[in-house]
């Protein structure tokens, strides 16, 4: 669509803050349908955020803005404090599953491998220490037992863990993640949402699209509520505490159904 | 007949060239009609690549027929001889596509390519094996590689026009079952249509297009006359019946004009001369059509753009902040800022008036999320210009009770 670089949001001045990620302004648009509604938003170090809201709201396009997958109307994107560039590994993205083709022949472990690009470069081999490495990262998420197997072998939820795996290995400062949870069995959830924490822990900075409110609480430290625009945005007890659940989801479906008083 | 000059160029085009010229002009108009009918539902029938693998797929018929119109007859040169050699390989083809795409874990355009280059090479070999027959020189062979009208016989314009006549005629009486396969499969098959039949039949009236088209357009650019016009015509209209009108207007008119310059340019290859004619008439379209064009697209996204920082910018007025740069000039030429970048009268009233809008729009994500957030352009005009009344009413009616 339109490049976005000459104008500058509506509003406010630009910031030079030097937070791992900071939107600010952004406006993204299909067409002429508003999706993004200038959005502001920030995640600091060893935060582990929940991206919320009913289906349409703009959360898999909230990730994939900050990527620079759609093009945005306006606003800008900061990478600690910078432009972000694709490549310099400092993001690494998981998409929602079911956007790769299960027939590529591929195993786990190449895929995993595929996550150390960055590193390897496009011309060098991948040496046998790029394939320990993968195999760790395999380890990590369980599944060093499938390495050799084809994509298309691996159940939904190994599917999802061979992906946490690869942004693993891209070893970068900000993880995306869009429904990592979905479809999966409880093991792997639990799996993830511990690999998650640690990286939290380790300084890293997280953010999840997160379906289920029941355990926003209990996995995450801040939270997001988008619904085209940001209801609220903060510590994940201040938010589910408030009203802006509700404000977020609708107040007809969430009348009485106690997701309000949370 | 001599044909030279503007004069000349004018006798071809008003058919007035003599008889076989005439002939020759009206049955690639026709064919091309038929293409661009029947090419609308390839194309929505996601299957337009189908018709390159047939078309290559016939090149080895043709040599095999001509081969065996030599043997049996002592001549290989008859259209109707050769087009039914063209088929028969043509259909093999199909099948050798439908069987890849259904057997192996191979997409159809994997299926498409291996099927396409083996039957062409094979065709190839074939014909440069009949190049070497002393009976070859006359049999105007080439011409079924890129297309030559100039040499055409009268039989053959009439065997076309017969068959491009036929292939319209039962596009148009299938009409219906063929935009309700097209449109959903599934729903078609319920009402009672027998899908793979009618798949069937659209194949069919796709071959014998194909097949036709050969002498004219020529076996490598023939699938631009069932791909170009439909496209074409999608950029003008959303509804069937005329973009089937439009299709068949591009393809009827580029072949017109097509066999129209190969009449005055003898050596010219039709095929190309009516592809380049399409492909410009597209370009043309792709640009400048009202809506789908990229001319009217751009104008309309920054169109939009612009109402959405603007917008934005009135909002942060309202809020007493006040916007930098590029949103800050829109702001002073629409009179909202001052000189002294102070709200004035009217930019007072604006933004206050646009911020109670927005509150209504807020409303609306609030107690219908998943509706407001489908609706086109949320957000960026005044609510009443989007949304009916009375939901506007009932908005008020909340917004005046919080």
């Amino acid at each position: 669509m339109v490049g976005s670089e000459a104008v500058p949001p509506a509003g406010r001045a630009l910031s030079t803050t030097d937070l791992p990620l900071y939107v600010q302004g952004l406006n993204v648009a299909y067409g002429s349908r508003p999706v993004l509604w200038n959005v502001e938003f920030s995640a600091a170090a060893g935060s582990l955020t929940a991206v919320v809201g009913p289906n349409g709201a703009g959360k898999s396009t909230l990730l994939r803005a900050v990527i620079g997958q759609v093009p945005r109307l306006s606003g800008h994107v900061r990478v600690f404090g910078r432009q972000f560039e694709p490549g310099d590994g400092t993001v690494a993205y998981v998409p929602q599953q079911g956007v790769v083709d299960w027939e590529f022949p591929a195993s786990a472990l190449d895929v995993v491998a595929m996550g150390l690009y960055g590193d390897i470069g496009w011309f060098r081999p991948v040496r046998r220490r790029h394939r320990t490495r993968a195999l760790e990262m395999l380890d990590r998420v369980g599944l060093a037992d499938s390495a050799g197997r084809q994509i298309g072998q691996l159940s939904g939820g190994q599917r999802q863990r061979m992906f946490v795996a690869r942004a693993l290995a891209q070893d970068a400062e900000i993880y995306l993640l869009d429904e990592p949870l979905a479809g999966v069995d409880a093991v792997t959830e639990t799996r993830i949402m511990t690999i998650l924490r640690e990286l939290a822990d380790a300084g890293r900075t997280i953010v999840v699209v997160h379906h289920d409110l029941e355990t926003l609480q209990e996995y995450f430290t801040h939270a997001l509520l988008l619904n085209g625009r940001v209801v609220e945005a903060g510590p994940v007890g201040g938010v589910v505490a408030s009203a802006s659940l509700s404000r977020t989801y609708g107040r007809f479906a969430t009348a009485g159904a106690g997701i309000g008083a949370g | 007949m001599e044909v030279s000059g503007l004069a000349g160029l004018a006798r071809i085009l008003v058919l007035d060239a003599g008889y076989n010229t005439a002939l020759v002009m009206a049955g690639s108009t026709v064919l091309g009609v038929a293409a661009g009918v029947i090419g609308c539902f390839t194309m929505l029938r996601r299957r337009s690549m189908i018709s390159d693998a047939i078309s290559h797929a016939t090149l080895p018929g043709i040599a095999l027929a001509f081969l065996f119109g030599l043997a049996v007859f002592g001549s290989g040169r008859n259209i109707v001889l050769l087009s039914t050699g063209a088929a028969a390989t043509g259909v093999l083809g199909i099948l050798a596509v439908h069987w890849i795409r259904e057997r192996t874990r191979l997409g159809e355009d994997a299926a498409i390519g291996t099927v396409l280059s083996g039957f062409f090479g094979a065709g190839v070999v074939l014909m440069s094996h009949v190049q070497t027959l002393p009976a070859a020189g006359q049999a105007g062979l080439d011409g079924f590689l890129l297309g030559a009208t100039a040499t055409m016989t009268a039989d053959e314009a009439v065997a076309i026009t017969a068959a491009a006549l036929l292939v319209m005629t039962v596009t148009l009486a299938l009409l219906r079952p063929f935009a309700a396969v097209c449109l959903d499969e599934q729903h078609a098959s319920v009402l009672g249509l027998g899908v793979v039949t009618i798949d069937m039949v659209m194949t069919a009236l796709l071959l014998l297009v194909v097949v036709t088209g050969l002498k004219t357009v020529g076996l490598i650019l023939v699938i631009a006359l069932v791909i170009i016009p439909p496209v074409t015509a999608r950029f003008w209209t959303d509804r069937l019946g005329v973009m089937l009108v439009i299709s068949g207007l591009v393809g009827g008119g580029a072949c017109y004009a097509g066999s129209a310059a190969s009449a005055f340019w003898p050596d010219m290859p039709t095929g190309a001369v009516i592809v380049i004619m399409a492909a410009t008439i597209c370009a043309v379209s792709v640009a400048v059509a009202p809506t789908r064009g990229v001319i009217s697209r751009l104008v309309h996204a920054r169109r939009f753009r612009r109402r959405v920082i603007f917008r934005q910018a009135l909002l942060a007025c309202s809020r007493g902040e006040r916007p930098e740069g590029a949103a800050r000039r829109m702001l002073r030429s629409a009179g909202v800022l001052g000189a002294d970048a102070e709200l004035t009268l009217r930019g007072h009233a604006q933004a206050e008036a646009t911020a109670s809008d927005w509150r209504l729009w807020e409303l609306y994500l609030e107690w219908y999320p998943e509706r407001a957030l489908a609706t086109p352009e949320w957000g960026s005009r005044p609510i009443g210009e989007v949304l009916p009344a009375d939901t506007v009413a009932e908005l008020r009616a909340r917004a005046g009770s919080e």
